[in-house]
């Protein structure tokens, strides 16, 4: 922990610690050539130490200029504040159910099947001369699963079943975890970029929400045998405030044998 | 799912109108149109400015040497606007004229207002102000305005970038730094 904060308090020091390569004067900007010179006494300092705009430097050949943006800046992240996507479900299989006439109640309705995304803190680090950053996040998201209305999920024996249930407008399953994405970028995070990466989603409540033709009558099934961590794979496309992005969860929604198996996919939009 | 597209395209909306550039539009005005009078043939008393507008990029490969993450400044910046103005001789007025132009600009009295003071110095017959743009949103670049005139000529720095007033007021030239320092420390010994 300790060396954590020595680290944390040298990139502080390093940060703040900032000298010039530009000078600013009456006689106009003028580029400096030698930092370390920047560092000593101004009186050591003498005029072949610039080279205003438009004179010759021999060494421009040989000096590689490495260029990286400020450490941990929103604006190089790949990672949007918003985002706001559509679930759809792969190879649902209902092996925990062998024996049961409960048919195939996890079919959903995909166009209602939302995926919201805020991503409180999103920052990252960008090298500007390779076009390449890393971005992480921290946020909520919540996953909503639109089911047939005349079902509901509820839990018996830790499994999953479904009920019969009338006069419901809309009955779906949803998920609020905590969201925590990584992606690494190609490109240029304020006009074009490409990112791939991960995500690690800590599941903090799921439940079974039924919404009746009855103005106001709702009814919730809490806690329902959901994995508590569920990861997957990102890729993005950057334009500006504006991204495309896809998701791929490897890991099962339920827990092994409570739940019907599945995969998912998101395809959505991010914003900012 | 009619609403969810609403609220989609409302947003998209939003975005768009409030992405403006990283240049405020009205310094840009006013440097196209001293550069328009510059080219004119008859302006001789324009021709004694000189105007310059450098991207980042082309600065990045006038001979800087490397500097580590923490010290680089050209890596943060997008684009710099230079303007000097010669303040004495025969196009005296004209030259009072540009500079008037621009200040007008920084100081306009209508609202909303372009640019707010960060630092004012008045010594030794030389005037430095550091000005920085209000901006709407959070995530645009920084742009920053200086200011250095004497009796001689004037010089009219525009700097757009992710930078804030510590590397701005480290970009200053030390000659001047040291009478901001100077400065500084004849207030505080008083």
């Amino acid at each position: 922990m300790k060396r954590i904060l020595i680290l944390l308090a040298l990139i502080v020091v390093g940060v703040t610690s900032a000298e010039a390569q530009i000078h600013i004067g009456l006689n106009g900007i003028e580029l400096y050539s030698d930092p370390q010179d920047s560092l000593t006494s101004n009186k050591s300092k003498t005029k072949s130490n610039y080279y205003p705009y438009g004179s010759s430097n021999t060494n421009t050949k040989k000096s590689k200029v490495k260029y990286y943006s400020t450490v941990f800046s929103s604006n190089l992240s790949s990672i949007p504040m918003l985002e706001c996507g559509w679930n759809v479900l792969q190879d649902v299989n209902y092996a925990p159910y062998a024996g049961m006439e409960v048919g195939e109640f996890f079919d959903i309705q995909n166009w209602h099947s939302v995926q919201l995304s805020l991503n409180l803190l999103h920052t990252g680090i960008h090298i500007p001369t390779s076009k390449i950053g890393f971005c992480f996040g921290l946020g909520v998201r919540f996953n909503n699963y639109r089911l047939s209305p005349d079902i509901m999920l509820k839990q018996e024996n830790r499994l999953v079943i479904p009920y019969a249930i009338e006069d419901a407008k809309r009955s779906n399953f949803c998920t609020t975890s905590l969201h925590m994405p990584m992606e690494l970028l190609f490109g240029n995070p304020n006009r074009c970029s490409f990112a791939v990466g991960g995500y690690l989603d800590l599941v903090a409540d799921s439940r079974s929400v039924v919404k009746y033709e009855e103005r106001k009558k709702r009814e919730h099934m809490k806690n329902l045998p959901t994995n508590f961590i569920q990861a997957g794979v990102t890729a993005r496309l950057k334009f500006g405030d504006f991204s495309i992005f896809a998701t791929y969860q490897p890991t099962q929604i339920f827990k092994t044998g409570c739940g019907p198996n599945m995969q998912s996919w998101t395809i959505g939009l991010g914003l900012f | 799912m009619k609403q969810v597209f609403k609220i989609l395209v409302a947003m998209l909306a939003i975005v768009g109108a409030t992405s403006a550039q990283a240049q405020t539009k009205e310094f840009l005005e006013a440097f196209n149109q001293v550069k328009h009078l510059a080219g004119l043939p008859n302006s001789q008393g324009y021709k004694d400015i000189e105007l310059v507008q450098y991207p980042a990029e082309m600065l990045r490969t006038m001979g800087v040497k490397e500097l580590p993450n923490s010290q680089n400044i050209l890596g943060n910046l997008k684009v710099i606007y230079q303007v000097k103005i010669p303040l004495s001789g025969e196009n005296r007025r004209i030259g009072e004229s540009a500079y008037h132009r621009f200040y007008s600009l920084i100081h306009q009295s209508r609202k909303p207002k372009l640019y707010e003071q960060v630092m004012c110095q008045t010594t030794k017959g030389q005037e430095i102000s550091v000005y920085e743009a209000i901006r709407k949103k959070s995530n645009q670049p920084s742009e920053f305005i200086i200011l250095i005139r004497n009796n001689e000529k004037a010089l009219i720095c525009d700097i757009v970038g992710y930078l804030d007033v510590k590397r701005i007021m480290n970009m200053l030239s030390p000659e001047l730094k040291n009478y901001v320092k100077e400065d500084t420390l004849s207030i505080s010994n008083k």
